[in-house]
């Protein structure tokens, strides 16, 4: 699988959810933290294989380096929203308010990522390289969500 | 002063910095930085202090003034790590990438989205008193500005009493300010903007004046101290914030803490907007 359509598909997952959370108030508390966690548990994971097998492919290349950095900053932004939104009661409104701003950056960051930093990527990184990513990014994701099924 | 031109001036004056930063040689860097830094800390403190408590509890703007909250929030997080993690380098000019972004993004909804819900939610006199108690809180932080300012000492020698001979009741809500931010006599800045502020520092001093608007405005004259208790406060955020909300909306605004006393403040504009009547000031019950 190529590793563009691997992580887009991820991005929907993740919009998915996200769609859900917002449809959810303060009073159904339950549901919010199940998605939340749910949420939370794709976008580390997600963040994690980009950062450990895709971005260092990209950072090198002159075309895409600061692209790439930026989305490490971006990232880095995204899971301290998420640590704060874990910490603090899901039955608030400032709650429902950080959370919008989370959702707002990651929506950013997906048109970003898909748009600008993909297309000079495929320029980059070529059809066997991306293929060969793709295939490590869903080798790792596998071997983690079997580890933390066994948990 | 109409409140929302005055803080679309603030956002025009930040883009101008951020493209200054982009294309400034390294060296220029951190002190374009600094004034960055400081122009939004004070720009969000004023914000904060003074114009969304006088939003959050109109329904029709509270959700998107929590929001506001939210992102400020994020630009002064990422404030802090810039400073830190001075000087530049490659990483540090992605990080205040993504800062300008979260600022160009934030500005844009609020000139939009919050500033329409605003108009709908205040009465002129009130965004106009919201104006002023921003023009002279700004003006009273840039006099310190100036004052402790290495490269503008040539404002430092301005005679000190220039403006509280002239206008009295300016006197009182600038000395207190002066007081906190240890300037004694109320030294002053060369801007423009604090002659054009002078008349209507003094009505909204002597109008609205009240302790809360003092504690509101002096929090913002004391630049560091105020980033300091915002921070805290904003670490304690989550449940005290909007237990002190709920309070608040129960009519029990009695509580010591720093919301509740800036709360006081819209509760008497909407007095003095409703006696004028009209459809504005129905709406404003709640």
């Amino acid at each position: 699988m190529g590793v563009f359509e691997l992580l887009k598909a991820d991005h929907e997952k993740v919009s998915g959810i996200m769609e859900k959370i917002d449809q959810t108030t303060e009073r159904g508390l339950k549901t919010r933290e199940e998605l939340f966690a749910q949420m939370k548990s794709e976008l580390d994971l997600h963040a994690q294989v980009e950062e450990q097998f895709f971005y260092p492919a990209l950072e090198e290349a002159e075309e895409t380096r600061e692209i790439t950095l930026e989305a490490y900053e971006e990232h880095n932004l995204v899971k301290q929203l998420l640590r704060e939104l874990e910490a603090e009661p899901k039955d608030d409104e400032q709650w429902t308010a950080k959370f919008t701003v989370l959702k707002e950056n990651i929506e950013h960051h997906v048109e970003e990522e898909e748009g600008e930093l993909f297309k000079k990527a495929r320029k980059v990184l070529g059809k066997e390289r991306s293929e060969e990513i793709g295939n490590r990014i869903q080798e790792a994701k596998r071997q983690s969500k079997a580890a933390s099924a066994r948990s | 002063m109409d409140a929302f031109e005055l803080l679309k001036e603030d956002h025009r004056k930040v883009s101008a910095l951020f493209k200054e930063i982009e294309s400034a040689a390294d060296h220029a860097i951190s002190d374009l930085f600094a004034q960055l830094k400081s122009e939004l800390d004070l720009h969000a403190n004023l914000e904060e202090t003074i114009f969304y408590p006088a939003l959050e509890n109109s329904d029709q703007a509270r959700e998107i003034t929590l929001e506001a909250y939210e992102e400020h929030k994020v630009v002064k997080d990422l404030l802090a790590e810039l400073d830190a993690a001075l000087p530049p380098d490659e990483q540090w000019s992605a990080k205040l990438t993504v800062l300008k972004e979260n600022v160009e993004h934030h500005v844009e909804e609020e000139e939009g989205e919050l500033f329409k819900k605003a108009r709908q939610a205040l009465s002129d006199e009130e965004i106009e008193e919201l104006g002023d108690q921003l023009d002279s809180a700004k003006a009273a932080a840039g006099a310190t500005a100036v004052a402790t300012s290495k490269t503008r000492g040539t404002a430092k020698a301005r005679p000190a009493t220039a403006s509280s001979k002239k206008s009295g009741a300016r006197k009182g809500l600038l000395g207190t300010l002066a007081e906190i931010v240890g300037l004694g006599g109320g030294s002053q800045s060369s801007r423009g903007t604090q002659k054009a502020s002078s008349r209507s520092a003094a009505k909204s001093a002597g109008k609205a004046a009240g302790k809360s608007s003092k504690k509101a405005a002096a929090k913002s004259g004391g630049k560091k101290a105020v980033a300091k208790k915002s921070a805290k406060a904003s670490k304690k955020a989550g449940a005290k914030k909007s237990a002190a909300k709920r309070a608040a909306k129960k009519g029990a605004s009695k509580g010591g803490s720093k919301r509740a006393a800036v709360k006081s403040r819209p509760a008497a504009l909407k007095r003095s907007s409703s006696k004028k009547g009209g459809k504005k000031a129905s709406a404003k019950k709640r």
